[in-house]
């Protein structure tokens, strides 16, 4: 799933809750690769357990915060593009 | 604005004759909650917390309650001291993220990632066992049967690392033996965890008294000086940088504990700098720790739980609604029949549609005595319009929203960083007053301040050679 706008190509949110996908990990870390649209960045998993390639977390200042499901991040990321295409209307 | 990053940009400078200069850009996305326009009541509460990280409990108690104020809906005493429970934790964890992440990270330490984690899942495991038998935290929750056993043992899995981690002794210990700056600097010097360190390098160094800004405490705020700057043209540039009676003010956990001993005897000592603003926030940890068994307790017994209906200065209480629901026939807000007059009485009147679930943060420690409320104006809501103020982890969270025919018409939320973080306000105004030290030096107190402070978003601060040429 990619995002509807390209609000994502600068940086992750912090104050909004933006859910990034799992696309590598490096269990020796804890450490994670996420991706939000064209956007990848490394994140610490020290906050959540049993984090799997594919899944969909909520990323704050470098950490991941939870797991949602993909319809959950589906659904977020829709209003965040709404919220988003509002801001600069 | 087209960026959602959220991100704070301060920059410091040096002015040519002598002394500090700041400049603090926003592009924090104030206006996300125009969204859920058009949206239905119930699809808002259910939706609108996922927009939010670090605040989403407040989010979420804020916008069922402004909801149910709109709709004319009365929570019962139970969901309210439920909602109280969750916020009053959400703040703990929020602090100790700032403890356990950030300030060993101050200290040049590895952050304490495995403490931080067992608290994010005592936050979710109490979340759990609150919704055991009904969300409290959605529209139209008729009753709560919560999972006491597994909440009380979530609360006492955070104090057990506030207490391992942070405080090195259980929290109303801590409140007993820190009464003022001396004891405060004894514990310092003779505990073993990353808060201690932090707070003895400040004052090591001499930095316990910098960052003093002479912005005030936000007022109590009433449902009529709400309305006036919520609804209307000048809403949107209230939300983005508020002003409160033409000048800025601070909502944060240091105006919320000014009351408490050693905040006070510490800006008697070192004025609202540093150190005091560091304090703070172990105090407030502390408070709402201790405090939680008697929160629990209440939710047990379905009463009112501790610190109902009693004030204090500064910004009022933890959570206080207004609604505006109307009894004209034909025209209800949740899209129903109308029921006589179009507008609902609001504020202390006592009318049925006000809903007054307050109560101050104090533990059974506190030894400041409930002030009375100082009075408010308040005023009729519009038909349909529903105000929610939540004490959230940084201060002040504001939610308005307009229902009109089962519809969201507006939503406008006001977040404590556009206060705190106003360009003139606590924190630009206590950055200009650091030391023209080197740039390293500089760099480290500017960041000590401003993690004090606490911006609900990431921050860049550069310390720049010459004034900003776009800010003069």
């Amino acid at each position: 799933m990619r995002p509807r706008t390209a609000l994502f190509d600068r940086d992750l949110p912090m104050c909004l809750a933006v859910p990034a996908r799992v696309i590598a990990l490096d269990p020796a870390t804890d450490m994670a690769t996420v991706a939000l649209g064209a956007v990848t960045k490394e994140i610490s998993l020290a906050l959540v357990e049993n984090t799997e390639v594919g899944d969909y977390v909520l990323v704050h200042v470098g950490y991941a915060l939870g797991r949602i499901s993909p319809e959950e991040a589906e659904r977020t990321l829709a209003l965040i593009a709404a919220a988003g295409d509002l801001a600069a209307a | 604005m087209n960026d959602l990053s959220g991100r704070l940009r301060i920059h410091l400078y040096r002015r040519p004759g002598g002394g500090l200069a700041v400049t603090i850009d926003s592009s924090r996305l104030v206006g996300a909650s125009r969204v859920f326009i058009g949206k239905g009541p119930a699809e808002t509460v259910a939706r609108l917390p996922s927009l939010f990280s670090v605040c989403a409990t407040a989010q979420a108690v804020a916008c069922v309650s402004a909801c149910e104020a709109a709709l004319g809906q009365t929570p019962s005493v139970t969901l309210r001291d439920a909602r109280r429970l969750l916020v009053e934790v959400e703040t703990a964890r929020e602090h100790l993220w700032r403890l356990l992440l950030d300030w060993p990270g101050l200290l040049g330490e590895g952050p304490r990632g495995p403490a931080m984690a067992r608290v994010m899942g005592a936050c979710v495991q109490l979340r759990s066992a609150l919704a055991a038998g009904g969300d409290p935290l959605a529209l139209g929750t008729p009753g709560l049967q919560p999972d006491l056993a597994a909440a009380r043992l979530a609360l006492t899995a955070l104090a057990d690392v506030a207490t391992a981690q942070v405080l090195g002794q259980a929290p109303p210990d801590w409140l007993a033996a820190t009464p003022t700056a001396t004891e405060l600097g004894h514990w310092a010097a003779t505990t073993d965890t990353p808060a201690a360190r932090l707070l003895c390098l400040v004052a090591s160094q001499g930095w316990s008294a910098m960052g003093r800004s002479p912005v005030p405490a936000l007022p109590p705020l009433s449902s009529t000086a709400l309305e006036a700057r919520l609804s209307g043209p000048g809403a949107d540039d209230f939300i983005t940088a508020p002003l409160w009676a033409g000048a800025p003010a601070e909502s944060s956990p240091f105006t919320r504990q000014s009351g408490q001993a050693l905040v006070a005897d510490l800006t008697r000592e070192q004025g609202n700098g540093l150190l005091t603003r560091l304090a703070a926030q172990l105090v407030e940890l502390a408070v709402i720790l201790a405090g939680l068994p008697l929160r629990l307790a209440a939710l047990a017994a379905g009463e009112a739980g501790p610190g109902e209906k009693t004030g204090r200065e500064g910004d009022g209480e933890d959570i206080r609604v207004w609604g505006g629901q109307g009894r004209e026939r034909g025209n209800r807000a949740d899209g129903g029949e109308r029921r006589g007059e179009g507008v609902g009485a609001v504020g202390e009147t006592g009318h049925p549609a006000n809903v007054e679930v307050g109560g101050a943060l104090r533990s059974a420690l506190a030894d400041q005595a409930a002030r009375p409320d100082p009075p408010l104006t308040e005023a009729s809501l519009p038909y349909g319009v529903g105000l929610a103020q939540v004490q959230a982890a940084r201060g002040l969270l504001v939610h308005r929203v307009a229902i009109q025919a089962g519809r969201v018409a507006d939503y406008r939320i006001l977040a404590p960083t556009e206060w705190n973080f106003h360009p003139q306000g606590a924190a630009a105004l206590g950055l200009v007053t650091l030391p023209d030290a080197d740039d390293e030096t500089l760099q480290r107190i500017g960041g000590l301040f401003v993690t004090a402070l606490d911006p609900c978003v990431a921050y860049d601060l550069r310390i720049m050679p010459e004034p900003d040429r776009d800010h003069p």
